[in-house]
């Protein structure tokens, strides 16, 4: 058991590629749009950037060896590469989004690969999870309203729940540290900062359920800051369906969560659907769609209709009729949309900011 | 003084194992029993020793039991357990290899809780900064699988030599360590292999309650209140009297599903069981005092959490709401409620920033639940409840 740390290996690849695998792909045409030298994408063949070009995500497979040296990219790489894809590939201006989201899914799995296989430090792990959970985090929402052919919103939240989990795992590994007073790493300077976020996204991404909820009613008291206490408390009026409060409350999360927390909307506007359908059922009163669009966060009243003929709900000018016998239970939730007050929050924010920056309290919106 | 010396305890040990005396075995095997403190018995290499007086297969079993107490003489908990690991995987392939037969369960019983008690131990004492938490619990855990698949695989057997009646006591110290390390997903297959075994009526009473009660908590986690409440009351009832520290255990999760259910515990029974933080709980739901609710909620948090109860404690104000509006029907004596008089004694009772349409969104809830029977009229801000039994009892729902 004590030897096995020796087990592992540490690559000596410094560049975010390895040098056979961009001949490789060179030569195969299997070059990436944005690794390729600008001006030579048209050319029959496309050369490698040695600058832009990323090592891709290969399946293990029978008979192939994944543990190269040469192949390997050690720790101080792979948070240059995260870096790079987070910060100069997401800016760029050239490419659609869904292009970018692609390549950057595709070379994160090729990351966390290489840091599975080297078993790399807690510390790294660390520096390197946390902006790429924020990366799935961030594309769950930007995404959200595209069709299943473009972005798989069930993959994507797969890797998010993946790196997000083991995150938490190594949060929990490191928590003896901050018991003993005259410990000094470095690291756990960041950690207290960034933890907490972490929590609260973990809290917002799993709404409704209840194991996450005692996951952080169990976490020692130095993380419950605000925003921690903030994403509990909406997720414990989810459990009681006060779905006023929710809605309220969601709008004052800092952006990133508040984006993964509209991700709930269109099942949290289903559900209030259905309970007013019983509550407010009448035969001649209405509600008006005006109070509707403020309580659930509605961007127009054209959404509210979109909404309400698919549920089965009926609409009178600009009035609603609940009738309990008219809801369709057996409907499925809406398609996800992008909602008007996360844009607005999104809107003066650096995409690279959002995702490699650990954020701070002036961050919030109230 | 010593207690008996060690080659007549052997000598003991021979005669039982000969006579298939399992629970005697499990007596002089166990590192509960007054011979583990005895000095005489903290013998770092015993395998001469044991190997005169005892034959294959008990000779190994002794030794590593022998060898267990002697770690433990040394304080070297992780030491013990990893013997005693490797003592349960040794009497694992034993009780395989004995057809037809199953005078030695009750030594398994022993074995394993033995096993569980250690790993605890271990944990505890194991905790430095490189370790995973729950770790030892989990190999443990893996060691307890091994006996549990031996039993559950014994289908040949006659019912009054079957192995497979070892299942629950198995089951209840998997459960125990599953609880400890939070993985509770991992009971349901396990309860699946107890709901379909047909000895559920043989296995003892105090077994059964042990199962029920965690069986219930499990429900409770999964919000199937019905099943807890049935399960728990099941441990609550059969539990022995003298059991107090049991008997407190099973209420303090059985209290809040009744409530749930619309039940209300006696004072007298929280007083005897010493669970009289829930009775100013009860008082605070069953008069809609929020304020005295939220009040109590801060002070015992702590404990809720440490329970595991504090969601379905959190859902309790539901309950809340609706003893409070129910009030507020009462003393207005209308059947058209306005809105603004519930917002009101929200806002009284410390719900501060609770305003008209998030009062409307409370109502709305209890109505959709069937705990009022009425509607809202939006328009009009006014709750219009029905004539008859706008406020069904709580327990007619279940």
């Amino acid at each position: 058991m004590v030897n096995e740390l020796n087990q592992f290996i540490t690559g000596t690849c410094e560049t975010m590629c390895p040098l056979e695998e961009m001949k490789m792909r060179e030569k195969e045409h299997l070059l990436h749009i944005l690794e390729m030298v600008p001006g030579t994408e048209k050319l029959d063949r496309p050369l490698a950037d040695p600058k832009r070009i990323v090592k891709s995500f290969n399946r293990s497979a029978a008979g192939k060896s994944l543990a190269k040296k040469s192949q390997l990219r050690p720790p101080e790489v792979l948070l240059r590469t995260v870096n790079y894809l987070l910060d100069d590939v997401i800016q760029n201006k050239n490419v659609s989004w869904t292009v970018k989201y692609n390549f950057i899914m595709d070379r994160l799995r090729s990351v966390r690969q290489d840091m599975i296989i080297q078993n790399i430090s807690r510390a790294y792990s660390i520096c390197l999870l946390q902006p790429i959970v924020r990366f799935y985090a961030y594309s769950a929402y930007k995404l959200c309203h595209e069709e299943i052919g473009v972005f798989d919103p069930y993959l994507n939240r797969k890797h998010l729940h993946e790196c997000l989990n083991r995150l938490l795992v190594i949060y929990d590994e490191t928590e003896e540290l901050f018991q003993l007073a005259d410990m000094k790493w470095e690291h756990l300077e960041m950690i207290k900062e960034s933890r907490p976020h972490f929590e609260a996204l973990y809290i917002i991404l799993n709404l409704g359920n209840e194991v996450a909820l005692n996951r952080v009613l169990k976490i020692s008291r130095i993380w419950r800051t605000d925003v921690v206490q903030r994403s509990t408390y909406i997720a414990l009026n989810y459990l009681k369906c006060n779905f006023v409060r929710v809605c309220r409350y969601m709008k004052k999360l800092p952006p990133l969560l508040a984006a993964v927390a509209a991700l709930h909307l269109s099942e949290v506007r289903r559900k209030y659907f259905e309970i007013m359908s019983v509550a407010f059922s009448s035969k001649n009163l209405t509600f008006p769609s005006n109070t509707l669009k403020e309580l659930l966060l509605f961007q127009s009243e054209d959404d509210i209709i979109k909404d309400c003929r698919h549920y089965g709900i009926q609409l009178e000018g600009n009035a609603i009729r609940f009738d309990k016998n008219s809801f369709n239970k057996g409907s499925t939730k809406v398609h996800d949309r992008k909602e008007y007050f996360i844009e607005e929050k999104l809107n003066n924010m650096n995409e690279s900011c959002l995702l490699l920056v650990n954020h701070d309290v002036d961050l919030y919106v109230s | 003084m010593t207690f008996m010396s060690v080659s007549n305890y052997l000598q003991i040990l021979e005669r039982a194992w000969n006579s298939q005396d399992g629970a005697k075995v499990a007596v002089f095997m166990s590192l509960r029993h007054e011979h583990a403190n005895w000095p005489n018995y903290h013998i770092e290499k015993p395998e001469g020793l044991v190997e005169r007086f005892l034959p294959s297969p008990l000779d190994e079993l002794v030794i590593l039991h022998l060898k267990c107490l002697f770690a433990l003489s040394q304080q070297d908990y992780m030491g013990a357990y990893q013997i005693q690991s490797n003592l349960t995987q040794s009497f694992t392939k034993i009780l395989q290899l004995q057809k037809e037969e199953n005078w030695s369960l009750p030594i398994m019983y022993c074995i394993c809780l033995d096993l569980r008690l250690l790993a605890q131990q271990a944990e505890k004492s194991h905790s430095g900064v490189n370790e995973k938490p729950g770790e030892i619990l989990e190999k443990a855990a893996e060691c307890l699988m091994g006996c549990f698949r031996v039993c559950a695989a014994d289908n040949r057997s006659a019912e009054e030599d079957t192995k497979r009646i070892g299942m629950l006591a198995l089951v209840n110290q998997l459960f125990k360590v599953y609880f400890r390390i939070n993985k509770l997903h991992l009971c349901k297959p396990l309860i699946r292999a107890i709901q379909s075994s047909p000895f559920n009526d043989s296995f003892s009473l105090g077994q059964q309650i042990t199962y029920k009660y965690f069986v219930g908590r499990k429900a409770m986690f999964d919000s199937d209140y019905k099943m807890a409440d049935e399960y728990l009351t099941y441990a609550f009832e059969n539990c022995h009297k003298s059991s107090k520290k049991n008997k407190r255990l099973i209420l303090i999760y059985l209290v809040p599903v009744k409530m749930l259910l619309g039940y209300i515990p006696s004072k007298s029974v929280l007083e005897k069981y010493d669970v009289i933080q829930f009775w100013e709980l009860v008082q605070a739901v069953c008069q809609g005092n929020l304020k005295a609710f939220d009040e109590l909620i801060e002070v015992h948090e702590s404990f809720f959490i440490k329970c595991g109860i504090y969601l379905i404690i959190e859902k309790l104000k539901i309950i809340a709401y609706r003893n409070l509006f129910k009030k507020v029907y009462h003393i207005l004596k209308t059947h058209q409620i306005p809105v603004e008089a519930l917002q009101t004694a929200l806002v009284y009772l410390g719900q501060s920033d609770v305003d008209l349409d998030e009062t409307e969104c409370i109502v709305a809830n209890l109505i959709y639940e069937g705990k009022i029977k009425g509607y809202i009229s939006h328009q009009h801000r006014k709750v219009v409840v029905s004539k008859q039994n706008p406020f069904p009892p709580l327990t007619s729902f279940i």
